[in-house]
């Protein structure tokens, strides 16, 4: 009978060895203080603005095994990080992060064109609309934060762009072709959400023109048709949706739109679990693969901050806050426990390339550094709001 | 989860109808009630336990509920399809005298892998107040269940009964996987 005990015992064991190493490894949240994400924020700033150029643009990438500077670009990207940079100036007031976004602001607005009523920015080629949601909600922010209506026509103008390439089902075409004169009907992964987030702030700056009702068709779109129209076998996990619905105004949160966000945060959760896992060593390297590429991570950890945001304001998601309000905070120690200290840095052969940057697998790029500074940002409040309650 | 669900879970995950056919008997082919009711009453005790430090247990293993119930969910189908494939429980040697309620009744007929992840998962997500009425109702039908005398005939539907259990079972992991990957 000893023996028939044991061996029900083993099993067991080995059972919840096979579950533990396999299934369910440890989530791991390293404690981190808002000083901790301040510090962190300063040195990816360093990167960003330090390394900026003559004419306002960012560094693009860096691989740290060859020693090699990536000279490519991409234009949505340099949106997207002087959006972020915008962010930024909301949160902290330095003023030098503004002086560095309007050195941004300043690159892409030399290449603006003008079109009947409407105004894009086509720094080459064919129109992009990801690009230009990101460079209009990067304008919104500068404009909610600074209070500077210097560019308030423009704004307009980017914004009737965006509506003309929106269609009677909410879908965005990606591109205004250039050649034919007209949207082509075609879409991107997240130009769709981008445009739409774009509206949702420019609804914001100026109520009751009708921006506001035209992104939250594009949200219905992203959150009932999309992946059908669009062929993506599972929901996309799109934290510019996330961004669109904390920024609609709460008349527009249709019941439909909540359950969006809801479907949304769970979406955000488990991929933000999921990063808690990852070790990068061992076994749970190759159960769990490497600690994810921090845009990735990154873009997961502010849609779950725009959506902590909407949960504060809406009372049908408040019982999410205090699940999202843990994911964000865990995701912030994890991030800024794999960021490039500059002590870490300052041994290497570059350090002004390292410091502060998220490295995936020897490699970064802005995106990587924009998207986890947005999540930080998300953070940082949440963080000085718990311990001021301590 | 909601209670109703929970009741679902504990009547499929502790299985009564196929947990009584490895319950020791008598030579009237009852239950020897004298080992079911304490051995079951000390499992559902233990139970209670582990539902009542269940958060604290995630926390030192450092497992979100949320990821816990794909864990969960995972196990339980395993089990379940074991079941399904042998709907009467292995036989175990039992020994002689009063020992016999904790082996094999309270272990691992009450206390099982099965009723022990989802006891966990339940009362790490929502409270020992979910525990209790599914845990209660499915050992109360189990000790009723010892009251009946199995012959051949009460046998193969005791069996039967447990493969649908199972069946069931099977739909409650796959259920609290995906809730465990919805869920924040």
């Amino acid at each position: 009978m000893i023996r028939r005990i044991a061996l029900h015992l083993s099993v067991l064991l080995i059972g919840v060895a096979v579950v533990r190493v396999g299934v369910v490894p440890a989530e791991v949240c390293p404690s981190v203080t808002a000083a901790d994400v301040s510090n962190s924020i300063d040195a990816t700033l360093g990167w960003l603005i330090g390394g900026m150029t003559g004419v306002g643009t960012y560094i693009y990438g860096y691989d740290r095994d060859r020693d090699l500077v990536n000279t490519g670009y991409n234009n949505a990207r340099h949106g997207g990080v002087t959006m972020s940079l915008y962010q930024t100036f909301a949160i902290t007031g330095d003023r030098s992060v503004l002086a560095a976004a309007d050195r941004g602001l300043a690159h892409s607005l030399e290449s603006m064109v003008e079109h009947d009523d409407w105004m894009a920015w086509q720094p080459g080629g064919d129109i992009q609309i990801g690009a230009n949601g990101l460079l209009l909600a990067a304008l919104s922010l500068r404009r909610a934060a600074t209070g500077d209506s210097v560019h308030d026509q423009l704004m307009r103008a980017m914004g009737r762009f965006l509506m003309m390439q929106q269609q009677s089902d909410g879908s965005v075409f990606a591109v205004w072709d250039v050649s034919d004169q007209q949207p082509r009907p075609v879409f991107g992964p997240f130009a769709t959400g981008e445009a739409a987030w774009a509206l949702a702030l420019l609804d914001r700056q100026f109520p009751g023109e009708g921006f506001g009702e035209a992104a939250a068709l594009t949200v219905d779109y992203m959150g009932n048709d999309r992946n059908l129209a669009e062929g993506y076998l599972t929901s996309l996990p799109d934290h510019w949706a996330a961004y669109t619905l904390s920024e609609l105004d709460p008349g527009l949160l249709t019941n439909d739109r909540v359950a969006y966000a809801r479907r949304l945060a769970g979406y955000f959760g488990i991929r933000l679990r999921f990063e808690a896992q990852r070790r990068g060593s061992g076994v749970n390297l190759w159960l769990r693969w490497y600690p994810g590429p921090p845009a990735g991570v990154g873009t997961a950890g502010e849609g779950i901050g725009a959506l902590y945001r909407l949960s504060l304001r809406e009372p049908r998601l408040a019982d999410l806050t205090a699940q999202i309000e843990e994911r964000l905070v865990c995701t912030a120690g994890f991030m800024v426990e794999r960021q490039v200290s500059p002590e870490e840095a300052a041994v290497t052969a570059e350090p002004a390339l390292q410091a502060g940057a998220w490295f995936y697998r020897g490699y970064t790029q802005m995106d990587g550094q924009q998207h986890v500074l947005s999540t930080l940002l998300a953070a940082l409040p949440v963080l000085e709001a718990m311990e001021e309650e301590r | 989860m909601n209670t109703l669900l929970a009741i679902v879970a504990y009547l499929t995950a502790l299985n009564p109808a196929r947990t009584r056919l490895g319950i020791p008997e008598n030579d009237s082919g009852g239950a020897r009630m004298g080992l079911l009711v304490p051995g079951t009453t000390i499992g559902v005790l233990t139970l209670v336990g582990i539902a009542a430090a269940s958060g604290p247990v995630l926390d030192a293993v450092e497992i979100s509920p949320e990821t816990f119930r794909i864990a969960a969910g995972f196990v339980l189908v395993i089990v379940a399809t074991w079941m399904m494939f042998f709907p009467i429980p292995t036989s175990e040697p039992v020994p002689d005298g009063f020992a016999a309620w904790f082996w094999p009744v309270a272990y691992p007929r009450v206390i099982s892998p099965e009723t022990i992840i989802l006891t966990l998962t339940i009362g790490a997500s929502d409270g020992l107040g979910s525990v209790w009425p599914g845990l209660g109702l499915a050992a109360g039908v189990l000790v009723a269940l010892g009251l009946l005398r199995v012959g051949p005939m009460t046998g193969r539907v005791m069996s039967s009964l447990g493969r649908v259990a199972a069946m069931i079972l099977v739909v409650v992991g796959v259920w609290l996987a995906i809730q465990g990957v919805r869920e924040v």
